[in-house]
């Protein structure tokens, strides 16, 4: 589909989702009206974008399933009291940081601590937790390695407060500039500045730490 | 500058978000103070770090996980498929229920009008009326519907016979009225009660009919059914 044409209603998603037609970046559905938008639409566009959100704050694959699913319901519950002041990428950013917020706190609230996903035992090609450059090829030894080294920057991102991990992720794992963070969160530039100077401070001295056995 | 000042700007510099004089200071920095300048390694170590997670793609489960809780193929009802959103259009938010207080003031409006009318029956009074031109009937509060005396025309004496014969009586705490139907079909009151108590009541309604008939007019006051006013008098 040539980028630009708006979605007939009557198109359906079958089969696996087409990543290579440029929908999935997020920025294709902009400009539209949300009470013309569908549900499909907007989950073909998004959901990697919220995936990948909800993992990195939760840490945890189960979780952010479940997470998704909640935002998607959300959104599409709320488009029509969406206002436009952001755009549509920035407003389900924040959609998925509050929810994501709201259950750590309910996690936190039932002590629910150190809980390991079935899946976080899983290689991480399996679960499409690949690196830039995927498709190069590499050795067993080398897959495992990074794996490892991905699991131990996410166990250590786990351990940072949810004020700066949320900041963190998205300017440095969604690439998000300081604006859209601050849109994104609901707080001004110059804390998102100062957050991201103390988050990586933070990160820093725990990555430094020896690393000891327990599970994420 | 200070150290302190140049770590701040340092993960601004990191980030690309510097001016190109703020990246001249701490490019001059970074070279002559070896303690920032491994600051400055250590963030973009965490920042590659991070970069290096790299991006997590949504499972196909996640896909047939939703489609049990949202219709998919279902297009989303618009607020409003017919007509443009008149909350939408006055900016007004979702947040309070506006669209179900709107949808609920004219049912509401629409039932009372409904139940109104089971208890009024305008027709009743228009055929007594009708039927007796130049008569006049009285009602009382505890009676039903109105009793009608025929009478070729008003007078005091005629009234003062129903009050001897028990019709209308005075002492009970019925508010008796009666009233005179003239040959237009409008309805002249008067006062037969000599209860003083029945007395100020019926005084005070003849004279508020008096200040304000369109209030009166088609609707049950009281004990009094009110079709049209001209003139209203009461007389002790």
């Amino acid at each position: 589909m040539e980028p630009g044409r708006p979605l007939a209603r009557n198109e359906h998603m079958d089969g696996p989702p087409n990543l290579s037609d440029g929908r999935h970046d997020g920025t294709y559905l902009e400009g539209f009206d949300p009470t013309d938008i569908r549900f499909d639409d907007l989950f073909r566009c998004y959901k990697h974008m919220v995936f990948q959100l909800s993992y990195r704050l939760l840490g945890n694959y189960d979780d952010a399933l479940e997470l998704s699913q909640d935002v998607f319901c959300k959104v599409y519950k709320n488009l029509g009291s969406f206002r436009g002041e952001s755009s549509l990428k920035t407003w389900i950013y924040r959609i998925t940081v509050n929810l994501s917020r709201n259950k750590i706190r309910w996690r936190k609230a039932k002590r629910i601590f150190g809980m390991r996903a079935i899946h976080d035992l899983e290689p991480r090609s399996v679960l499409g937790l690949e690196r830039d450059g995927g498709e190069r090829i590499r050795t067993p030894e080398q897959c495992l390695l990074e794996d490892e080294c991905d699991q131990r920057v996410q166990r250590c991102l786990q351990d940072l407060p949810i004020k700066l991990r949320t900041i963190l992720v998205l300017r440095d794992i969604d690439g998000m500039s300081y604006e859209e963070i601050a849109q994104g969160v609901g707080i001004s530039v110059g804390t998102v500045k100062s957050r991201i100077a103390r988050a990586r401070e933070r990160l820093r001295s725990i990555l430094a730490k020896p690393a000891s056995g327990r599970a994420s | 500058m200070k150290c302190n000042k140049i770590r701040k700007m340092i993960h601004g510099y990191i980030d690309d978000d510097l001016g190109p004089d703020g990246r001249f200071a701490v490019e001059w920095h970074l070279e002559t103070c070896p303690a920032c300048r491994k600051y400055f390694h250590e963030m973009a170590d965490v920042r590659e770090n991070l970069r290096g997670l790299g991006a997590v793609k949504a499972p196909a489960v996640l896909h047939f996980m939703l489609k049990s809780r949202v219709r998919f193929s279902t297009p989303r009802p618009s607020p409003a498929w017919f007509l443009p959103d008149p909350f939408r259009l006055l900016g007004v938010r979702d947040a309070f229920p506006w669209k179900a207080v709107a949808a609920v003031i004219p049912v509401t409006v629409l039932l009372f009008v409904f139940s109104a009318s089971l208890l009024y029956h305008p027709g009743d009074l228009k055929g007594i009326i009708a039927a007796s031109p130049g008569g006049f009937y009285s009602q009382s509060r505890s009676a039903g519907a109105p009793d009608r005396f025929v009478a070729p025309e008003f007078d005091h004496d005629r009234m003062s016979e129903l009050a001897d014969a028990g019709v209308l009586t005075p002492e009970t705490d019925h508010l008796d009225l009666a009233a005179l139907v003239n040959p237009a079909g409008n309805v002249e009151f008067t006062y037969i009660s000599g209860d003083p108590r029945n007395e100020e009541k019926v005084r005070r309604i003849l004279d508020s009919a008096v200040l304000s008939p369109a209030v009166l007019n088609g609707r049950k006051v009281g004990t009094l059914f009110v079709l049209s006013v001209e003139r209203v008098r009461a007389e002790s």
